[in-house]
């Protein structure tokens, strides 16, 4: 419990101590087809991290999820027309040990303790594609797929139906998984917004989908650090039926470059 | 008007409690007070008799259609889930069953509705739909979204009663919960109920029929306190007058039981799971033998327990104790409460279709 209760205040003093070092942000990350810009890098407690390669290349991983699940996200410009931006945002992950990790007794298992997880990774590919409307404001869509090539049939894989994952594991038990999307982000200093909605075609079961709606609020409280606050809602056909849930949660970010 | 700094903070505040006041069930797990039981008709219904002399009333834990594969929470295997073909073998030998006895009603425990470790098979509707039972009604006792511990997943599972005849007012009536177990395990642990249903004639007057499957794991007197409620409420029938059928698991043995504690099936170490020490409950039963007539008569039973013995978690051993009891304020037929134990007492082996075996017993109507 000591532990716990410190958790949050010695990230907070982290990111106070950090921030004096890092170089001035040209900008924080935006949920669409536009990269950030070399160089620069932002995290959060929840927030993968993103790193502009290059102008035209982002990298994005998570640094807690990835001990335990390689993985890498790529999104490449490819076309910039006047205030239209596409991307393609490509991934890669091995979710194998992660779902050994939570096959176990007890609390915390998500999957019976006796689940013979095969190997697989996980494979998707995102068509982006953001109108810049001008004074920070985007609107952005996306579409793409996710592939699961693994050593066993799709009966043989463990079905990971807890809410939030489902829809992110579900290519693990099907041939594939689908994804549309739509969000707006904005930015009126010193607030940052984002609202989005998701729909999740899941053929793991007959007309399996799920729907996802989220917003947040950001406080920009420098250009390198910043506070979001916000929630997610889920509405779907699961295996158990239709079920609704949802999370808030609250972020705290660093960034520089 | 621009917000201050100050109320930006009120503003975040705010949303905040009322984001987490609206998480505080993110699973789905608890239950309303007053939930309403829910109603099943089978497929095709057969009319029954408008107005029956006796009814054949049957008793029957089937743990959820598991039949004898070796679960964790039996401590002889660590399964946890089950496959389609394995749950729907299990349903076919306890619907084969219940065909056998042709109960006029059926008081069920542990029946899954929709579970991830019965591959989400409503047994209400499938046992309504495979045998010559017409109507159902349902009271959960574990339900959750998800359950994040051993891999359960999705769960609904709780009491049933199935009838010949159409249910009038049912009620789930809820129990008290177990307070020695941390508030997490408690939010997703089993919330325990008496299903309550009047069975409606044409022609003679309803009956009720009441349904405990009481706790088993506790340490701290819940199960005493699910028992003694359960009595409450019988007597609360009775005292209006209508005839009841009291019935269900109520995981206690009755008094006069010649072994109360080791048995030699319990090969559970983990606290948790422990439950064949009944040491402490041999007079828990004393008042419901005391007011209402058993299907097993309790001289008879404490002149030799063996017979009626109705639950081990061997699967390879032989019942060792009697858990399984129905009641009622009316009048059994004389000898005809059977604990159906194997080929011998009830024609069909029901070892193999669950850790109970079902009890039954004929009752006349006045």
């Amino acid at each position: 419990m000591r532990r716990r209760t410190l958790l949050v205040p010695a990230m907070l003093v982290c990111a106070v101590v950090l921030i004096p070092s890092l170089s001035r942000a040209q900008t924080w990350a935006d949920d669409t087809a536009i990269p950030v810009s070399r160089g620069h890098w932002e995290v959060g407690l929840f927030a993968p991290i993103k790193f502009g390669l290059r102008d035209d290349i982002e990298l994005g991983t998570h640094p807690t999820l990835m001990l335990v699940m390689p993985h890498l996200d790529a999104k490449v410009l490819w076309q910039r027309g006047g205030r239209a931006h596409f991307s393609m945002i490509y991934s890669l992950a091995y979710p194998s040990y992660l779902l050994k990790l939570i096959a176990r007794e007890g609390t915390g298992g998500l999957l019976p303790p006796n689940t013979k997880v095969p190997q697989s990774v996980m494979l998707s590919a995102m068509m982006v594609g953001t109108v810049d409307l001008g004074a920070r404001q985007f609107v952005t869509a996306r579409a793409g797929g996710t592939v699961a090539p693994r050593f066993s049939s799709a009966d043989q894989m463990p079905l990971l139906d807890f809410p939030f994952l489902y829809p992110r594991f579900a290519a693990l038990k099907a041939v594939a998984t689908f994804k549309l999307g739509l969000n707006y982000d904005g930015r009126m200093d010193p607030v940052a917004y984002g609202l989005d909605v998701a729909y999740f075609i899941l053929p793991v079961i007959d007309r399996g989908y799920t729907v996802e709606q989220g917003a947040w609020v950001g406080w920009l409280v420098s250009d390198h650090f910043t506070v979001r606050l916000g929630y997610r809602l889920s509405y779907g056909r699961y295996p158990a039926g239709k079920l609704f849930s949802y999370f808030p949660f609250l972020d705290l970010l660093v960034g520089g470059g | 008007m621009i917000a201050t700094s100050a109320n930006r903070w009120r503003i975040w505040l705010v949303t905040a409690l009322m984001a987490g006041a609206g998480a505080c069930d993110p699973f789905h797990t608890g239950f309303e007070d007053d939930e309403y039981p829910l109603y099943y008709s089978a497929s095709s219904i057969a009319a029954p008799e408008g107005s029956p002399q006796t009814l054949l009333v049957m008793d029957w834990n089937i743990k959820f259609g598991g039949g004898r594969i070796d679960f964790f929470f039996d401590c002889y295997g660590n399964r946890v889930l089950m496959s389609r073909g394995e749950v729907v073998s299990h349903l076919q030998g306890i619907a084969d069953k219940i065909n056998q006895v042709k109960p006029d009603i059926l008081l069920l425990q542990e029946v899954d509705i929709n579970a991830k470790r019965s591959t989400f098979v409503d047994q209400v509707q499938w046992l309504l739909d495979h045998t010559e039972l017409n109507y159902g009604v349902y009271a959960s006792h574990w339900r959750a979204d998800f359950i994040p511990s051993d891999g359960l997943g999705a769960m609904d599972s709780g009491n049933a009663i199935l009838s010949r005849w159409p249910f009038g007012e049912a009620e789930r009536i809820p129990l008290a919960l177990r307070s020695d177990q941390s508030s997490l395990t408690r939010y997703f642990y089993l919330k325990r109920n008496i299903l309550r249903a009047e069975v409606v004639f044409t022609g003679r007057p309803s009956i009720e029929v009441l349904n405990l499957h009481a706790a088993a794991y506790s340490q701290d007197g819940t199960k005493k306190k699910h028992i003694d409620t359960f009595k409450s409420w019988l007597d609360a029938v009775d005292a209006a007058g209508t005839l009841l059928i009291g019935g269900g698991d109520l995981n206690t043995i009755p008094p006069g039981s010649q072994q109360i504690s080791d048995f030699d099936d319990s090969v559970c170490t983990d606290e948790e799971f422990i439950a064949d020490d009944f040491s402490e409950e041999v007079e828990w039963l004393v008042p419901f033998y005391a007011a209402y007539q058993p299907a097993i008569d309790l001289a008879v039973y404490q002149a030799n327990n063996a017979p009626y013995f109705s639950h081990t978690t061997n699967k390879d051993g032989f019942w060792n104790r009697k858990l399984d009891y129905l009641f009622t304020n009316g009048t059994w037929q004389i000898g005809s409460g059977l604990v159906h134990q194997d080929v011998t007492t009830g024609e069909v082996e029901t070892m193999p279709l669950s850790d109970h075996a079902p009890l039954t017993a004929v009752l006349v109507l006045r």
